[in-house]
């Protein structure tokens, strides 16, 4: 009996060491899609001689695969991706035709949650013209999201808008029109008509008043815009003194308050309120020599229709905004909420990337917090010189003290 | 017949430590056999304490426990035929610097874990009921059982997770003897797991990253940082066969196997689901035990083989509302392979009874994630023995005295982690690493008295302690139990 019961022991032990063998073959492979990614110039009517080169980054969004890829004289790409939903941005160089001359010309495009599956699939991705570098003011520092009193309340007003000289010369604020978006960065439709790649649709604006030389800025110099110009320090010993502002946001019929020694915005779409958690993007604009506010928003205003989905019921919408197109803008900022972002609410050509303060939707760490851009280097004066690459990621420090309050 | 009586005692904590009864345990995962286990109805109740103190663990289990709790255990063969049995506990406690994991029972829902690196102290209890019956019908054996275990986790302080885990679990089998000899018995049983996770701040000063964890220090970006619940749900069926010789067991042969299958389900997203867990369980074990009149020997193995697979579904989040499931991926795997033999001799006689178990095992494992590539795999041989000394005093004392020395030696070691993730994550990833690759030796002494007072009859009181010595530090467990056994 020992005998047989051995043998049998012996044949399940040698069964068992065939069975933890042979399951180390079934392993699955990850799928692959195969993509055909046309990198195309917009608008249409750009005679493009020749795709220099291109740089594109992917970034799938689950597992943070991210992977690069360089073009050369050509604009269409052949990799194999792991599926997903990918942030594809591209950068680099096209010659194009202009008036005979052939001009080289730097190009961007960015297109958040493509989804990539399936054996093989095509996409396209549409390249702006970039903007050089800013030889005029631009968007040094946001602090939009409100300090906390020292009880714990939240207390707004004292928002503000930092505008700083990057350049070299004296440069003038007069008429430089300050933008809030209509759209969100955290609310993604299909909005129609689709404007962006040539034209910003701002939700509010607000110009700077004067002449056209009376608001001096010299080189590194920076003006103050504030939602509420007066020392908030008397309400909230947390916040700030800003009855030295350069200018107010002063929202006419809304019993605003109103600092009688500072001048005021100059109101010319919609009242701007600036949202505590920042889910717009700001733009500097200077309007064409001669263009009023009245002809800007009767030229310009458009209406744009997208479907509202709540809890599988659909709403079609429709709001009006203003069209700015992308060449009058000097300066962009996308501003968003970590946790929350969809898109860019701008073309890629103005700003390539996004801030934040906030880590999540009402995050109150984020009070008495700002958005600042990045300092690279400093002048013969000692004036700063500000990172200025139109991709709000990399120029800006998200979160920092803000620097009216050291 | 008071002599009797006192006999049976006797008997009944003889059995309740008999090293070959425990090694024989195996054949009781079939509910038909489970009453052959012990040849006396006995009724254990206990209340005990526990405090461990774990620097060598996976950094996901916590450092250490300390626990109490009280159990009941009864087998009563109401006739020949009949048997019933059952079995109730509680025990609460914390478990000390959980980190990188908010949720409970770890080790079945690994690796989908809500993760983060503050973790703390977590709070929990346990409640269990479970009961049996079984009963002879000519030359077969029937026998249904059923569990219900209740477990509740949960920390005081930021983040404040809530896990709500209910386990149910139903089996039934037969055996039917045959040519007067041996039984053949086979059995089935299923499981239902639900947990139910829910994560909370309460400081206004933000919150750290929580990180929707896939294994291997991987984890879903898009489902990090935000998500507050999730709710596990999963089922398991399985079955077995064994033969073993009718009286005594005194040979034995089981094999039986397992499947789980769990998802993850997003609770805040229309039970969006996240990830699916599959396993597969095969085991098998086998013993022959030679009875003389003084000396009982006997050797015994045991084995098995898991295979842990892991799907994770990707997403697009159309919106912040909203998220879209656009594919799938099994990227997780998680192999285990034990093996181990164990040797019983035992002699002595009523009074003195002096068993050794020593024993020699293998384990291999592999755990892998396919994209990035990351893997641990560990080959190790474990072996040691445990020595018995069982004294009848006068009075029906009863003294059981058991000491163990093992070691553990990793003698193939490997591991590839993915180096871009946070740096916190990687070093998580690198103190499991040392201590799961670190040979180590352990000692243990449990002690048990019965004795009779003349209010308490039967009451024993015991303690237990474990050292283990690791490259890195040592592991230490003391428990202590006062009960009484009738």
């Amino acid at each position: 009996m020992l005998k047989h019961v051995l043998r049998t022991l012996f044949v399940l032990c040698a069964a068992f060491a065939i069975t933890a063998c042979s399951s180390d073959s079934n392993e699955a492979p990850e799928a692959k899609t195969s993509l055909k990614l046309e990198l195309k110039a917009v608008p249409e009517n750009i005679q493009v001689k020749e795709y220099k080169n291109l740089t594109i980054s992917f970034k799938e969004l689950n597992s943070g695969f991210t992977i690069t890829q360089e073009l050369k004289n050509k604009n269409i790409l052949q990799v194999a991706l792991p599926s997903g939903t990918y942030n594809i941005t591209a950068e680099g160089s096209i010659v194009c035709a202009d008036n005979s001359a052939s001009v080289e010309a730097k190009v961007a495009g960015v297109q958040n949650g493509i989804v990539i599956n399936g054996n093989e699939t095509s996409k396209t991705l549409d390249l702006s013209l970039k903007s050089g570098n800013s030889s005029d003011l631009i968007l040094e520092e946001v602090f939009f999201t409100g300090t906390k009193t020292p009880q714990g309340a939240m207390y707004f007003g004292d928002q503000y808008f930092k505008i700083t000289n990057n350049t070299d010369k004296t440069l003038y604020a007069d008429g430089m029109l300050l933008i809030q978006s209509s759209f969100m960065t955290n609310e993604k439709q299909d909005y129609s008509p689709n404007i962006m790649g040539t034209a910003l649709s701002a939700g509010a604006i607000i110009r700077i008043p004067g002449n056209g030389t009376m608001y001096p800025v010299k080189a590194g110099e920076s003006i103050i815009i504030a939602e509420d110009a007066i020392n908030h320090k008397d309400f909230n010993p947390s916040s700030i003194n800003l009855s030295s502002a350069n200018f107010q946001i002063f929202k006419e019929d809304s019993d605003d308050i109103d600092n009688p020694a500072v001048p005021k915005m100059v109101n010319v779409f919609e009242k701007m309120v600036i949202h505590t958690q920042g889910y717009y993007a700001y733009a500097l604009a200077r309007m064409p020599q001669g263009m009023t506010n009245e002809a800007l928003v009767a030229q310009n205003s458009y209406t744009y229709t997208y479907n509202l989905t709540i809890n599988g019921d659909v709403y079609p919408m429709d709001e009006t905004a203003v069209k700015i197109p992308n060449e009058w803008i000097t300066d962009a900022v996308n501003l968003s909420v970590q946790d929350s972002f969809q898109w860019l609410v701008t073309s890629p050509s103005l700003d390539m990337g996004w801030t934040s303060v906030a880590t999540f939707d009402g995050d109150k760490s984020r009070f008495g917090k700002a958005v600042r851009r990045k300092v690279t280097g400093k002048t013969m004066d000692g004036k700063n010189i500000l990172k200025d690459t139109n991709n709000s990621t990399t120029d800006f420090e998200h979160g920092v003290k803000p620097s009216l309050f050291n | 017949m008071h002599a009797q009586i006192n006999d049976t005692i006797i008997e009944k904590v003889r059995e309740e430590y008999s090293f070959e009864r425990l090694i024989k345990n195996s054949i009781t995962v079939n509910p038909a056999s489970y009453s052959g286990e012990r040849k006396y109805s006995s009724t254990i109740f206990n209340v005990l304490t526990e405090k461990s103190n774990t620097p060598n663990q996976l950094q996901q289990k916590g450092q250490g426990k300390n626990l109490w709790g009280a159990e009941v255990y009864s087998l009563q063969k109401l006739d020949d035929k009949t048997s019933v049995w059952g079995n109730a506990s509680y025990t609460q406690g914390k478990n000390k610097q959980v980190v990188w994991n908010e949720n409970s029972d770890y080790d079945l829902i690994y690796p989908y874990v809500a993760a983060d690196s503050v973790g703390g102290d977590m709070k929990f209890e346990n409640y269990s009921f479970s009961g049996g019956y079984s009963r002879k019908i000519n030359t077969y054996t029937l026998g249904i059982t059923g569990s219900y275990q209740a477990t509740l986790s949960y920390r005081d302080a930021d983040p404040r997770p809530k896990n709500t885990a209910a386990h149910f679990s139903l089996a039934m089998g037969a055996d039917k003897l045959i040519l007067e000899k041996f039984r053949v018995g086979a059995y089935v049983n299923a499981e239902k797991y639900t947990q139910k996770h829910y994560l909370s701040f309460v400081s206004n000063q933000g919150y750290p990253m929580i990180y929707n964890m896939s294994g291997l220090g991987n984890y879903n970006e898009l489902l990090s940082g935000k998500l507050r619940q999730a709710y596990y749900e999963g089922w398991s069926y399985g079955g077995g066969l064994q033969i073993f010789e009718a009286g005594n067991r005194n040979w034995y042969v089981n094999i039986g196997m397992k499947k789980f299958n769990l998802d993850k389900l997003l609770t805040e997203y229309a039970d969006l689901n996240a990830s699916k867990i599959n396993e597969q369980q095969l085991t098998f074990s086998a013993g022959k035990f030679f009875d003389s009149e003084k000396t009982v020997w006997g050797i015994s193995t045991e084995g098995s083989s898991t295979e842990r697979k892991g799907t994770e579904n990707l997403f697009l989040n159309e919106n912040s509302r909203n998220y879209i499931q656009i594919g799938s991926v099994e990227k997780y795997n998680h192999k285990i392979n034990t093996i181990i033999f164990k040797g019983l001799v035992q002699i002595g006689n009523k009074k003195a009874k002096s068993s050794l178990l020593p024993f020699f095992g293998w384990v291999q494992e592999k755990e892998k994630y396919n994209s990035p590539v990351s893997k641990i795999e560990l080959s190790k041989l474990m072996y040691g023995a445990d020595y018995q000394w069982l004294k009848t005093f006068e009075n029906q004392q009863i003294l059981s005295v058991t000491a163990g020395l093992s070691a553990t030696t990793v003698y193939q070691k490997d591991a590839l982690f993915n180096n871009s993730g946070k740096p916190s994550i990687h070093t998580m990833l690198q103190e499991n690493y040392a201590f799961q690759s670190s040979d180590f030796w352990q000692v243990k002494l449990d002690i048990h008295f019965h004795f009779n007072f003349p209010v308490v009859k039967n009451a024993f009181v015991g303690g237990k302690m474990i050292y283990s010595n690791f490259n890195n530090g040592c592991n230490t467990l003391l428990a202590f139990s006062i009960g009484s056994i009738f």
